[in-house]
């Protein structure tokens, strides 16, 4: 890819252990899409802590080893003072990364197990005061004058006690009252049970609940700890060998200077990626509905947020990193759908980011931006099969993602509407004969027969098939599709209960009446 | 529609046993939905137990047409099947008319080369759609083509399911074939 233009943004950074300034030149920036494997930084700054062949580790000095590939959302949180949530199995330094943090930075910080938390722990005994109003005897547990909060096991607290910490989290208030003096707010929790098939939910903690949906859009920063198997040899060695030992003042110093640093470089960088970041933002959103992680408009602010911060906390850090790297790791670093025990699988994030990059390079005439950003699956569909310029590929990729997306019945009459308007014909050999293998079995009955016990669901399931298509109108050829359509789902046993025999057939009237409107 | 269509049908699959703890059976059938929904009617109270006729054709959405690979056009490498052709060209010289069978840009020199830009441009004109669903041939659709370059066209262009105008031709698979049938959905009129 080439550049066509160059911002030519110069940042002006202090280091004030140093007293020395840097012009930091951020060549590549002007979309995010240009050439992804270059750095964030053209390698002209002469500041050693930002030379891209000199990047020193920011944690490991605290005694926290293997943390480099979440360096830059950690530090981005820090720089930001948005809500942290680590979530990893036990034995990872959840709490010994938030403590060494909190220790460095020379916080007044409160531990608390969220598991075993009442809420006199948090704000002290209620007290009438003199002048009638209501005061709260200070312990040195409560949460008063802390400069930071870790809330242990957030998973595991009883939902009237998370209820009560959510302003905290929220809006730094307690009761009402809010705490001036905190600054962060940090939780951690093991990963909870997914419920679903396709995820390796032997990973979850049956004691640890999924987080309400609204407490895990609270956190900006959602962040997952790395797994012992991804630490080098050389780390494992450390880690068994690491002992307790206090946080030396030069390495605090180094994490204050790369927050104050993370700052300014935010503070200079944000105007002019904006734009960049804000379209990456708007572009992936419908990319990852389809990929069943949908976001709420708060998220889609913090997004934008984390994505400008981890960029600012990669120039600190690494200047080497791609500005796609950043971005991607601010993504994935700012789901929540983890903490909500909802799979986010990998691939499918890197296929969105992947997706929503070449939409930035995208002509604003390309009728593929127009697709993608089509939330919903049908008329995504409907717009891929107007879209006659679309090359070969690309429209095979976007209709074999569609259908994929598309739920039983709706994705029997997409593909019906593939073979009428011919549009069949532009896709790819493979993708074609799969649209084909589920044709055959609509255009035509497929007969099959089938022994079921009396008591097995499936018989059940077929009642409602045979109650359902007795309302259709042999007369009407369509009537026939849809009737086959239900009865080649109900052989590929691919309905599971009499609901989703009705939820299918719904679904195909709708989407055929849909596609043939168009 | 001959026939009505055998679409559920409940058959014990044992005399009566009483108390043999052998639970009760069901076949279900799908066959169609004409059966189906002749016997339902107003207040039709689902299909299971009920039984139906058999049906010889089943109803499909669409027009079927057939394309068969004459004896005499079969062949088992391209060039043999370039000889037949060459063999037929001249007898009907008008159906391709000025074709040239090397007479290409990039002068193709192998007989495979040479045939697959015959199929090409013979896919081109055919008058179908761009794509269409592969049926296994039946006697009763009507026979759309037995001009070999055709249904060489039809036969070296279709995956298992489908066949694709656009598609590469696969000359071995193809002329492995004898008879298929497209079947062309109603909103597109196939003409011979």
């Amino acid at each position: 890819m080439l550049l066509k233009r160059r911002w030519g943004l110069h940042v002006r950074t202090h280091r004030a252990d140093r007293g020395n300034s840097d012009d930091l030149e951020f060549a590549h920036m002007t979309d995010l899409s240009i050439d992804l494997a270059k750095p964030i930084l053209a390698p002209r700054s002469t500041n050693p802590a930002l030379n891209p062949s000199q990047r020193a580790p920011l944690l490991e000095p605290l005694g926290l080893i293997g943390f480099e590939g979440i360096e830059a959302p950690i530090l981005a949180a820090l720089a930001t003072d948005k809500p942290l949530l680590l979530i990893g199995p036990h034995g990872t330094a959840k709490s010994l990364l938030l403590t060494r943090i909190a220790q460095a930075l020379k916080l007044d910080f409160r531990h608390y197990n969220a598991s075993l938390l009442n809420f006199d722990d948090l704000i002290g005994f209620p007290l009438p005061g003199a002048d009638g109003r209501l005061d709260y005897v200070r312990t040195p547990a409560a949460i008063w004058g802390a400069g930071a909060v870790i809330f242990d096991e957030i998973s595991r607290c009883r939902p009237d006690i998370q209820n009560k910490l959510f302003p905290i989290i929220h809006e730094r208030k307690v009761q009402g009252i809010a705490l001036p003096d905190l600054r962060y707010r940090w939780a951690a929790m093991n990963p909870p049970c997914i419920d679903d098939d396709d995820a390796s939910s032997t990973e979850g903690y049956l004691g640890s609940e999924p987080l309400d949906a609204a407490l895990a859009d609270r956190f900006a920063f959602v962040v997952e700890m790395p797994a012992w198997r991804q630490f080098s040899e050389r780390q494992r060695l450390a880690i068994i060998r690491a002992e307790d030992t206090p946080v030396d003042e030069a390495s605090a110093r180094a994490l204050a200077d790369a927050i104050a640093l993370t700052r300014q470089v935010i503070a200079s960088t944000s105007a002019p990626l904006a734009e960049s970041v804000a379209n990456y933002v708007q572009a992936i959103l419908p990319l990852l509905a389809q990929a069943r992680l949908e976001l709420s408009p708060r998220r889609a602010n913090l997004l934008y947020q984390v994505i400008l911060s981890v960029i600012a906390a990669g120039v600190v850090i690494n200047p080497a990193m791609a500005i796609s790297d950043a971005t991607l790791l601010a993504l994935k670093c700012a789901l929540p759908q983890r903490a909500q025990g909802i799979a986010a699988p990998e691939i499918k994030i890197l296929a969105a980011h992947k997706e929503a990059v070449r939409l930035m390079t995208a002509n604003a005439n390309d009728p593929l931006r127009a697709i993608l950003l089509t939330t919903d699956p049908v008329q995504r569909l409907r717009v891929a099969v107007c879209a006659t310029s679309l090359p070969k590929s690309e429209f095979s990729r976007v209709v074999a993602d569609t259908l994929a997306e598309l739920p039983p019945g709706a994705r029997e009459a997409g593909v019906v509407h593939l073979f009428e308007t011919g549009s069949v014909g532009r896709l790819v050999a493979s993708v074609a004969s799969d649209a084909g293998e589920t044709y055959a079995a609509i255009a035509a009955p497929k007969p099959f027969s089938e022994t079921v016990h009396a008591s097995q669901p499936r018989l059940q399931i077929w009642k409602r098939i045979t109650t359902l298509l007795a309302k259709l109108n042999p007369a009407d050829a369509r009537a026939h599709l849809q009737a086959n359509a239900l009865a080649s789902l109900f052989a590929r046993k691919a309905l599971h209960s009499p609901e989703d025999a009705e939820r299918a057939f719904r679904q195909f009237e709708t989407a055929d009446k849909a596609l043939r409107s168009a | 529609m001959k026939n009505t269509v055998p679409t559920v049908s409940t058959e014990p699959l044992a005399p009566l046993l009483h108390n043999s703890g052998v639970p009760p059976r069901t076949v279900i059938a799908y066959e169609g939905l004409a059966g189906m929904a002749r016997t339902a009617g107003p207040g039709g109270s689902g299909m299971a137990g009920v039984s139906f006729g058999k049906q010889q054709a089943p109803q499909m959405y669409g027009t079927p047409i057939r394309f068969r690979l004459e004896p005499e056009a079969q062949a088992q490498d391209a060039a043999e099947f370039l000889g037949r052709l060459r063999g037929t060209w001249s007898e009907s010289e008008d159906q391709h008319d000025g074709e040239d069978l090397a007479g290409t840009d990039d002068q193709p020199s192998s007989p495979e080369k040479i045939l697959i830009i015959m199929i090409n441009r013979q896919a081109r004109g055919l008058p179908l759609p761009d794509g269409c669903l592969v049926i296994p041939a039946q006697d009763h659709h009507p026979l759309w083509s037995t001009d070999p370059l055709t249904v060489l066209a039809i036969f070296s262009k279709s995956t298992r399911s489908v066949w694709l105008r656009a598609k590469y031709p696969t000359i071995a698979a193809g002329l492995q074939l004898r008879e298929v049938s497209l079947l062309v959905p109603p909103n597109f009129v196939v003409t011979p």
